[in-house]
């Protein structure tokens, strides 16, 4: 490909420049040719009538007196000249006097005198000359010159023409193949600069600049042309990366903005579920009294016994009394979805000494046993924290048919177990508060469903209770981003495990 | 027969004793020319021509005219074997602005002014006391003569391969002011004085 380029420019400049030397050459020696050819021819004819007027002198006498060997002697001279190949001299009457050489036949002269001067007639130049003395005509001269001299001569001059045009032609090839290098040279570097620039898309590549004339200009244009496309493409490029990289930072934050609205939508599935979990739990345990109150008001109204109606209306006022907790408990949990409150420091040694105060009467009714170790200080929404201790203590108090020993322990979980954990994130540090007792407990299939709002395993007459108080602690625990569960074996007793951010 | 009606013209300045032997002279000569002449006359024509070219090939000295247009005359003394072909050759010619003529003499004591002086061969006993009597500045003398040059004469006509040929002494013409051009003396035999005659 390079070749085939390379022998087109330069074979272009070389076919310039060797036409133009040819031409040249040629003009020269076409003009000296005839140049030289009417020159020789006149100064010839210069010559010959000169060499005429000699002749036609000496050969006056020998005309006048009729000596025929002095005027063949005369002619005989002409010898001297080569190319003269005859000559004659005629009398005063055109006759035939004498000639030359002497061999040559009368046949072969002009039979008399024809014209003045000299002419050329195919390769022969002839003419006539008036031989006279003192102005008296006594005869007339002829001579025939052949030009062979001249066309040999001419085809010397031909031959050197030649040979001179051969050696100018081949010293001109080869000078023309070093001095076009010049031209063609950077021409070739440019268009291959460009071929590489459009093969391999490569603007970094530049055309070496050989010169200051008008190819040098064009290469610096050239170069500069390439440089600002460079600028431009890698402009170009680091904005495309730029954009690139925009897409991956707002896919990222979509992807997280997706992932908060899966969990977001979770908790919003979950909390519908709760509500409709809710509504029917409502619905049946809060009918529960209000029908109690309905009956028993009726049964009031019927009867005409006041002993029989006072008790009546004490379970009347019993059940309002239950109806009134029961809406207090729903209340409570309904303001736990509210996230309002600001996270504080919370010492939770402080803490459930509070609710242990607030439970001294049952304690010391049920004469229960709490072992404590020291707890830790958490973050977290200090009322929220007392509901939670309140609820679980509450809850071992109640379910307990024997002497409650309570135990409640702390630690903070290691890395490890964090990871291992499910429904713990790996990123944070948890502190585990286990509450343990040694109530009635049930059986570890219900595990899940004691935390549901108004799921209640043990009956009310037995176990008072709203059934709600379960449910809150979990709201409470999931609001501080931790998780609670429940070990728990029927008889044995039940221990609550809370894992809370530390 | 133009021959002897040509004679009779320098015969009216002969003496009238003389005349009739003259005349008859005359006439047996010319008898005898015209006898002799007859194959002859070729010859002379030829020479008449040669006369005539001489005055080409002399340079002849200015003080040889009376005056630029007088006439370049060529002489004929005794006997004149041309008849009219010398009459015939010079008719209407020039030299310069010299009107070319023939004279014919009989008497060497005739001649007075005359370029060109032809002596036949009739004068042949008298020869060399006519050559002594001539006026001799600027006048060429020609003759038939065998001896003309040894007796001081300075072109003499003789024959060889059937050619006319001509011997001239140029020491005699140079002796009268007179030069004959070398490309003359070229195509004629040089008199030479040591070298005795054929």
């Amino acid at each position: 490909m390079k070749q085939v380029k390379d022998q087109r420019i330069q074979s272009k400049l070389m076919r310039v420049i060797l036409v133009i030397c040819g031409i040249v050459l040629f003009l020269t020696y076409a003009s000296y040719f005839i140049y030289e050819f009417f020159t020789f021819r006149e100064t010839t004819k210069t010559q010959l009538t000169t060499l005429g007027k000699i002749v036609a002198t000496n050969s006056t006498a020998a005309l006048a007196f009729d000596n025929h060997e002095d005027a063949n002697e005369i002619l005989g001279a002409l010898k001297a000249e080569s190319s003269i190949v005859a000559a004659s001299l005629y009398d005063k009457n055109g006759k035939l006097f004498a000639k030359y050489p002497l061999s040559i036949t009368a046949e072969t002269l002009p039979a008399s005198p024809q014209w003045e001067g000299y002419q050329t007639a195919g390769f022969y130049l002839q003419g006539f000359q008036t031989v006279a003395q003192n102005g008296k005509q006594l005869g007339t001269l002829y001579i025939k010159y052949d030009m062979g001299v001249l066309y040999s001569r001419l085809r010397l001059y031909g031959l050197i023409a030649f040979l001179m045009m051969a050696l100018s032609f081949s010293v001109a090839y080869f000078l023309s193949r070093r001095l076009q290098r010049s031209i063609s040279e950077p021409i070739l570097k440019l268009a291959d600069t460009a071929r590489i620039v459009s093969e391999h898309h490569d603007y970094s590549v530049r055309a070496i600049k050989t010169s200051a004339d008008e190819l040098g200009v064009l290469t610096d244009a050239f170069n500069h042309m390439l440089t600002q496309i460079e600028v431009q493409n890698s402009e170009i490029t680091s904005f495309s990366q730029k954009l690139e990289q925009k897409v991956k930072e707002r896919t990222i934050e979509l992807e997280n903005a997706n992932g908060e609205l899966e969990i977001v939508n979770d908790k919003l599935v979950r909390s519908n579920s709760d509500l409709e979990q809710f509504a029917y739990v409502a619905s049946h345990d809060l009918q529960e009294p209000l029908r109690k109150i309905q009956i028993f008001t009726e049964l009031a109204e019927k009867s005409k016994n006041t002993e029989e109606s006072k008790n009546y209306f004490e379970k009347i006022h019993a059940s309002a009394k239950r109806m009134t907790d029961l809406i207090k408990a729903v209340l409570n949990y309904s303001r736990l979805s509210k996230t309002g409150d600001q996270f504080e420091e919370i010492d939770l040694n402080k803490t459930l000494k509070n609710v242990q105060t607030d439970f001294e009467l049952l304690i010391a009714e049920k004469n229960a046993v709490i072992k404590t170790d020291e707890l830790p200080v958490i973050e977290g929404i200090p009322l929220q924290i007392n509901q939670l201790f309140m609820n679980l203590l509450n809850n071992s108090l109640k379910f307990s048919d024997k002497l409650p020993v309570i135990t409640i322990t702390s630690r903070l979980l290691s890395e490890n177990e964090v990871r291992q954990h499910e429904f713990l994130s790996a990123s944070i540090r948890y502190v585990e508060i286990v509450f343990s007792d040694n109530g009635i407990g049930f059986e570890q299939q219900y595990a899940e469903q004691i935390f549901t709002i108004f799921q209640r395993l043990h009956d009310k007459k037995n176990y008072e209770g709203t059934g709600i108080g379960l449910a809150l602690c979990k709201k409470i625990v999931e609001n501080h981003h931790g998780f609670i569960n429940v070990e728990s074996e029927l008889g044995k007793g039940s221990a609550f495990h809370i894992y809370l951010p530390a | 027969m133009s021959n002897s009606q040509k004679h009779m013209t320098p015969v009216h300045f002969a003496k009238p004793a003389k005349s009739v032997a003259c005349w008859l002279l005359c006439f047996f000569m010319g008898m005898q020319l015209l006898q002799a002449q007859t194959p002859a006359s070729k010859e002379y024509k030829v020479k008449a021509v040669f006369i005539y070219n001489f005055i080409q090939f002399v340079d002849w000295p200015q003080n040889s005219f009376a005056s630029e247009t007088s006439p370049f005359i060529i002489g004929i003394l005794g006997d004149d074997p041309f008849g009219t072909a010398i009459d015939e050759v010079v008719a209407g010619e020039k030299f310069d602005r010299h009107p070319v003529i023939v004279q014919r003499y009989h008497d060497v004591k005739e001649i007075k002014n005359c370029q060109i002086l032809y002596l036949s061969s009739g004068e042949a006993e008298h020869l060399r006391e006519d050559l002594a009597v001539l006026p001799g500045t600027g006048m060429l003398t020609v003759s038939d003569n065998n001896n003309f040059a040894r007796m001081g004469g300075m072109i003499r006509f003789f024959t060889q391969n059937n050619k006319i040929r001509l011997q001239i002494n140029p020491d005699a013409a140079r002796a009268v002011n007179l030069i004959i051009s070398s490309k003359l003396l070229r195509v004629s035999e040089i008199y030479d004085p040591n070298k005795p005659q054929q």
